[in-house]
């Protein structure tokens, strides 16, 4: 059994349909990639997924529990996390307290231990704090526990929303453009450690424009347009598809700038 | 922290917890009267203080809240007889069930429709207590409230009421602190930043809000507790919309995340009130200037401001 | 009774719905609520009061002075005052609250008692069924009318009042489009101030005027504005209507002590079932 797959998924905005009939598998312990123009669905597939839009039609099922109705903290609960294509950091907290708010879920005690200073309740905290240490030390960010997130530089701010996506420990990773807005080294980079995270066994699905990335990381891959699921199979052959090429096509002769195929 | 700067910390807090114990010695009743009201409405601005500066919500409830706790306890005691220590609990659980069953629908609604939903609760507070005459005597207040004791020691001075207050200050604050350093002060934070991102890695956001509300009420009704024993006589119009205001303006002007800058805060704007007070008007003409000057140069209390320059300075972009 | 109670009703909705009125104008055009339209209504009506007591005018001119002096007040406000308060709401709310304790307090060191106001709409008794009331009602139900006729004129039919619509509607475009947006946003705070001023003039032949009639006042035109939709002007005013009336007739059969009730738990149960009010839109507002 798939460890998600959605039948049937169809969204509109006020007319516009933005998702139609999506019909996806993600195998565990793959590492999935989404591509697609502009416009094309994708961060409205992952907000579908994670709980952040409800789909007007048909089912998302996860780990064998059917998601479709379910709220987004509930579905992070059971193991799936996002990062976001436009970081949503807590502007006002610092790197390691954006971390420590993930690394908190599901732990023991609660608040009221932590106001009254029982030992199941600093125990989590520790716990709570190791998770996060460890997150932040995976993406480079363990000497910049104080700064305050939104005074990181770009690239920082990029990876301290991946380290808060990972303290969740999901099982699904959901990635919206990681790679958006950083320089060649720092892709070789993200790549190098999105490559880390999949070989410890979490499942992942990229959405990226740098298609590069997606035939480098990814087996296989599916392509998205104007909605729907145009293609399915090994990324190295989808992209050389003429139908995904076509999708593409339109985008460089506009001048959008997206990476040649 | 190095050692020597723990220690250095200890001398200052001991220092000061000396000059405030030996305070009532030296200074004049008046004086003592005022640093009583001041300590007494740390409670209800520190409270508010959770929903705005760590949740992002604006309430203009607080004055009701206050009095909710300040009239559960007037009427348990001149009504039923009970003695003023007892009602504590049930005076802070009343302002708590009430804010809550008033309040608890609209937390969720966005910050400028959950400012209005707490003026209506307000108003209607305000207007129970002046009209409901079987239960609060209406607009002849409660009278004779007792003082707090413990057997046939009475509280009855403004100086024997110091310790008490200081007391429960120095409680409060350190509960507050202790509060915002929980998960639940992360998780407010958090969601006052970007609720959206806070509901994606596992806040439960609805149950945050709610929470954070019920310690605002508990926090008001207790202060309520104080201020009835204390003045001894409650009246609907202290607890009005003007009230609300003015715990507003303690808990936004210290600094909207800094318990300390607002205990600070409420000691200045209520030293201040006092001394205005001979000028009738335009005392509140100065405070009204106060209200608007400050939110028009001075949006994020005064402290912020140099909180802000120092961490943008150490992360290495100013 | 129930025809003395609905016209009274009538009567005090259309101050509601004109205060309301100024309230929803700034909305719309700024999403901030400002909480000293209460205050301005106030300051309309000693406005008119130092007028009429001084010179002898007819009802329409003293109408368009005071609604005039308002309007100069509230542009002049704008630019000086409200532009620094649009940080936020909260830092508006408080702001706007701490202007109207100044206006409030600096009327208060002038006429610290409720005065008189001269019967400038004339003191005939005028019988509509069962019903007796001073001709002054009449006059504020017709006076509402007209001005509400007139503002909808101005926004449908005038550049300038579909400049201020544009503004309202999306600021960001209306700005490439030529019009200009600081002044638009003046404009319509001189509007809101002059509305209020001229509710206050009506209203003030009618009971005493004293320095905290705006407080009640502004929060139920408050609560009128949001129970009929904040955006929506017909549904600021329908809001006020009813208000006015629902008091009126509860204040009669339930019981005058609660009268005051009926605007808040409607301002109350209306957040809760539904922000944007009777016939207000979806308006995309910040979290």
């Amino acid at each position: 059994m798939a460890l998600l797959s959605t039948s049937k998924v169809s969204l509109a905005f006020a007319g516009v349909r933005a998702l139609v009939d999506i019909d996806l598998q993600i195998e565990e312990g793959e590492l999935l990639g989404i591509i697609g123009p502009n416009g094309s669905g994708k961060s409205t597939l992952f907000n579908v997924l994670s709980g952040i839009y409800r789909v007007d039609q048909g089912s998302i099922e996860f780990r064998g529990q059917r998601i479709e109705r379910c709220g987004a903290a509930q579905i992070v609960r059971s193991g799936m996390a996002r990062t976001f294509q436009n970081k949503r950091l807590f502007g006002t907290m610092s790197v390691l307290e954006n971390v420590l708010v993930a690394a908190l879920k599901g732990a023991q005690g609660s608040a009221l231990g932590d106001v009254l200073g029982l030992k199941s309740s600093a125990r989590a905290r520790t716990k709570a704090a190791e998770i996060a240490d460890r997150c932040l030390a995976l993406t480079g960010l363990a000497d910049s526990t104080h700064l305050i997130a939104r005074d990181l530089p770009y690239g920082a701010q990029n990876r301290l929303e991946l380290a808060r996506a990972l303290a969740l420990e999901p099982t699904l990773l959901l990635l919206d453009e990681p790679a958006a807005g950083l320089n060649p080294s720092e892709r070789a980079e993200l790549q190098e450690l999105i490559r880390r995270i999949h070989g410890e066994g979490v499942t992942i699905a990229l959405v990226e424009h740098d298609v590069r990335m997606v035939t480098g990381l990814c087996a296989r891959a599916i392509v998205l347009d104007h909605g729907e699921k145009i293609a399915d199979g090994a990324s190295s052959m989808v992209v050389r598809d003429p139908r995904v090429q076509a999708a593409y096509f339109g985008e460089v002769e506009s001048g959008e700038g997206t990476h040649a195929i | 922290m190095t050692t020597s700067e723990v220690l250095r910390r200890w001398w200052v807090g001991a220092a000061v917890l000396a000059a405030l114990l030996a305070f009532p010695a030296f200074a004049p009743r008046y004086i003592v009267h005022i640093a009583n009201f001041i300590l007494i409405y740390t409670l209800p601005v520190i409270g508010l203080g959770f929903l705005t500066g760590f949740t992002g919500r604006v309430s203009l409830a607080q004055g009701a809240l206050f009095g909710v706790g300040a009239y559960t306890t007037a009427l348990l005691t001149t009504k039923f007889g009970w003695t003023p220590i007892a009602t504590f609990f049930p005076s802070v659980l009343m302002t708590v069930v009430l804010a809550v069953a008033l309040g608890g629908a609209a937390v969720r609604l966005a910050g400028l429709y959950f400012v209005m939903a707490t003026i209506g609760i307000q108003q209607i507070v305000w207007i129970v207590l002046m009209n409901w005459i079987d239960l609060t005597n209406g607009p002849q207040g409660v009278r004779s409230i007792p003082a707090i004791g413990l057997g046939d020691y009475r509280l009855e001075t403004p100086q024997k009421f110091y310790f008490l207050t200081l007391a429960v200050a120095v409680i409060s604050y350190i509960l507050a602190k202790r509060v915002i350093g929980s998960r639940l002060g992360l998780y407010l934070r958090a969601l006052s930043d970007d609720q959206l991102a806070a509901s994606s890695v596992a806040v439960e956001v609805g149950r945050a809000k709610v929470t954070a509300l019920a310690l605002s009420a508990a926090w008001a009704g207790a202060g309520g507790f104080l201020y009835a024993h204390y003045v001894r006589y409650v009246h609907p119009d202290m607890f009005g919309l003007e009230a609300s205001v003015l715990y507003l303006v303690m808990s936004m002007f210290g600094g909207y995340r800094s318990i300390a800058g607002m205990v600070l805060a409420t000691g200045l704007l209520e030293s201040a009130t006092e001394y205005l007070r001979p000028f009738g008007e335009f005392r509140m003409i100065a405070y009204g200037m106060i209200l608007l000057l400050g939110m028009m140069f001075f949006p994020k209390g005064i402290l912020t401001i140099v909180r802000r320059r120092t961490s943008a300075r150490t992360a290495g972009k100013t | 009774m129930f025809d003395q109670l609905l016209i009274g009703g009538l009567a005090t909705g259309c101050i509601y719905a004109v205060v309301g009125l100024g309230f929803t104008l700034v909305y719309r055009t700024l999403r901030m609520v400002n909480f000293a339209q209460g205050q301005v209504f106030m300051v309309g009506a000693f406005l008119g009061l130092s007028i009429a007591q001084r010179v002898h005018l007819p009802v329409l001119p003293l109408l368009f002075v005071v609604g005039a002096v308002a309007f100069a007040l509230g542009m002049v406000l704008e630019r000086l005052v409200f532009r620094r308060l649009y940080h936020n709401h909260e830092v508006f709310v408080v702001g706007s609250i701490g202007l109207g304790i100044v206006l409030t307090n600096a009327v208060r060191v002038f006429f610290p008692e409720p005065v008189p106001f001269p019967k400038v709409f004339g003191s005939h008794v005028v019988q509509i069924g069962t019903a007796r009331f001073q001709e002054a009602y009449f006059w504020v139900v017709v006076s509402t009318l007209v001005l509400v006729v007139l503002l909808h004129a101005m926004f449908a039919y005038t550049r300038g009042g579909r400049a201020l619509r544009a503004v309202a509607a999306d600021a960001e475009i209306a700005g490439t489009v030529g019009v200009n947006v600081n002044r638009a946003i003046a404009l319509t705070f001189g509007l809101s101030f002059a509305v209020a001023a001229i509710a206050g003039v009506l209203i003030g032949p009618l009971y005493f005027v004293s320095f905290d009639m705006g407080d009640m006042v502004g929060l139920k035109a408050f609560s009128a504005a949001v129970f009929g939709g904040i955006n929506s002007i017909p549904g600021t005013i329908l809001g006020g209507l009813v208000i006015g009336v629902l008091e009126n007739l509860a204040g009669g059969y339930i019981s005058s002590a609660y009268k005051d009730l009926v605007a808040f738990v409607i301002l109350l149960i209306m957040l809760i079932w539904r922000p944007t009010g009777l016939l207000g839109r979806d308006t995309p507002v910040k979290v």
